[in-house]
């Protein structure tokens, strides 16, 4: 049960971008077309998977002094490696339009404040946990703006070169593809999710208080 | 010689990189033990929610309360 | 005229925040109050621009000794990270009125990845000395001049303006910065 609130409170209470607002560049930079948003999402996953894996493992033998450094080393090593692998293995253009987001991780606070935060003071599985929830947070939050942006954007929805048409391209609405465009979706996206938990908290108030009067 | 073959190319590295290690964890430990100067001591900054940063206001309070959260 | 249109696009162009999306975090955090995005700016011009120096003759020796495309990003952010350090103890230690006032926002600017995309800029671009110097300030201007000019936005949007509730706070503020993004777009297609 437990296990299941440290998931719910990075993909949901505390999501990175859209409550707690950390890492917002590549949620604002690689959410073009759903493509970037995805492959995105992998690297944030696999360097915070790994990240806090490492980290926990190691909490106990890190001076208290030095842990920050320890982990801004673990971080870089972690994000070259990435950076490299998909240099390798991933298709040219996504890699070229990721372009240095992928480098950036490196400094994206998101990745930081979990060792900190989370991983520094708790079990290896927990740490995972915490991990999965929020790179799942994460996912969510650009997979969303991606999708409205290139939906709205061009009218259609691509995935490896193929795309399918869903609104006919004379009634596409270009601003949605440019920078002005990523801001807009971004904020309309986050009033949303705002809007959306404020009347969960609300209802499930009201269910309390339905509770205690009966 | 030895300096372009694979394996010196292996060394330099790894030297390049313990040196850069030592040098941030040194002067990370230097900043950290110099004392802010007066006046300085409860500087606090509520911009983001970076909570890692040596100047957020839960860096105190976080410490005894958040241990599971 | 080379170093006038790379300070032009750097400024406002292809500005930092607004079309390249960098610093997003402390734009929006620190953007509340005036005072504050004044000095985050100063503070980040300076370190943007000592960095990048050293950033350029480390990239150089890295190639002396063959090893530039795979070292880069993790010697650059550890250079860039012992810099910020070492920078906030010299402040500390001799000129604590500089601190008072700038040293609040030292360690936030080594998690800012405007710095260390800069560095990272300056040798994809292969610029020499004085190109780096030039677009290095020239970045961190266009950043200070936008989180300087959205305090001013913001500071009214957070008293005055009425809107709906969710939009509160930093969602109203990202739609501004999409206005604000418009408008830049009209310094994008000038080319000298």
């Amino acid at each position: 049960m437990k296990k299941l609130k440290v998931f719910l409170n990075g993909l949901l209470y505390e999501n990175p971008t859209l409550v707690i607002f950390l890492g917002m560049c590549p949620a604002l930079g690689t959410t073009g077309t759903i493509e970037n948003a995805v492959y995105m999402s992998l690297c944030v996953l696999f360097v915070l998977f790994l990240s806090n894996v490492i980290i926990s493992s190691i909490r106990k033998i890190v001076p208290n002094e030095v842990r920050i450094p320890v982990y801004i080393i673990i971080i870089a090593t972690l994000v070259s490696i990435v950076d490299m692998l998909f240099h390798a293995y991933l298709p040219y253009d996504v890699y070229q339009s990721l372009g240095s987001f992928i480098s950036l991780i490196v400094v994206n606070c998101i990745i930081l404040g979990r060792a900190e935060s989370f991983a520094s003071k708790n079990k290896v599985s927990d740490s995972i946990i915490d991990a999965l929830g929020y790179s799942a947070g994460f996912a969510m939050a650009i997979i969303v703006v991606a999708f409205f942006r290139e939906l709205i954007g061009t009218g259609a929805l691509s995935w490896a070169g193929h795309s399918l048409q869903i609104i006919p391209s004379e009634y596409a609405i270009k601003l949605f593809s440019t920078n002005s465009g990523a801001f807009i979706t971004l904020g309309l996206v986050v009033a949303g999710y705002t809007a959306i938990m404020e009347a969960v908290k609300a209802k499930k108030a009201a269910k309390e208080k339905l509770a205690e009067n009966k | 010689m030895l300096l372009t073959s694979d394996i010196g190319q292996v060394f330099i590295s790894i030297g390049v990189v313990a040196f850069c290690v030592l040098l941030f964890v040194g002067t990370y430990l230097l900043n950290k033990k110099t004392k802010k100067p007066e006046g300085c001591e409860t500087l606090n900054c509520e911009g983001c929610s970076i909570a890692n940063c040596s100047h957020h206001p839960n860096k105190n309070k976080e410490k005894g309360e958040k241990e599971n959260d | 005229m080379e170093l006038f249109s790379i300070a032009f696009a750097a400024l406002l162009g292809s500005n930092i925040i607004l079309s390249r999306f960098l610093g997003i975090c402390p734009f929006l955090g620190v953007s509340k109050k005036t005072s504050n995005a004044v000095g985050m700016g100063i503070a980040l011009i300076a370190v943007v621009t000592l960095s990048a120096i050293i950033c350029f003759f480390l990239d150089k020796l890295l190639v002396a000794l063959g090893l530039a495309s795979y070292l880069e990003l993790i010697v650059f952010i550890l250079v860039i990270a012992s810099f910020v350090q070492l920078l906030e103890f010299f402040l500390k230690r001799f000129i604590p009125s500089l601190y008072k006032s700038l040293g609040v926002y030292l360690p936030l600017i080594t998690t800012n990845c405007v710095v260390l995309q800069v560095c990272l800029d300056l040798v994809s671009n292969s610029y020499n000395l004085l190109q780096t110097l030039v677009y290095a300030v020239s970045v961190a201007a266009g950043y200070m001049l936008v989180i300087v000019i959205f305090s001013h936005i913001r500071s009214r949007l957070d008293n005055t303006a009425e809107m709906p509730k969710p939009f509160k706070g930093n969602a109203i503020a990202l739609i501004t910065a999409g206005l604000m993004a418009m408008a830049f777009i009209c310094f994008s297609g000038f080319s000298f």
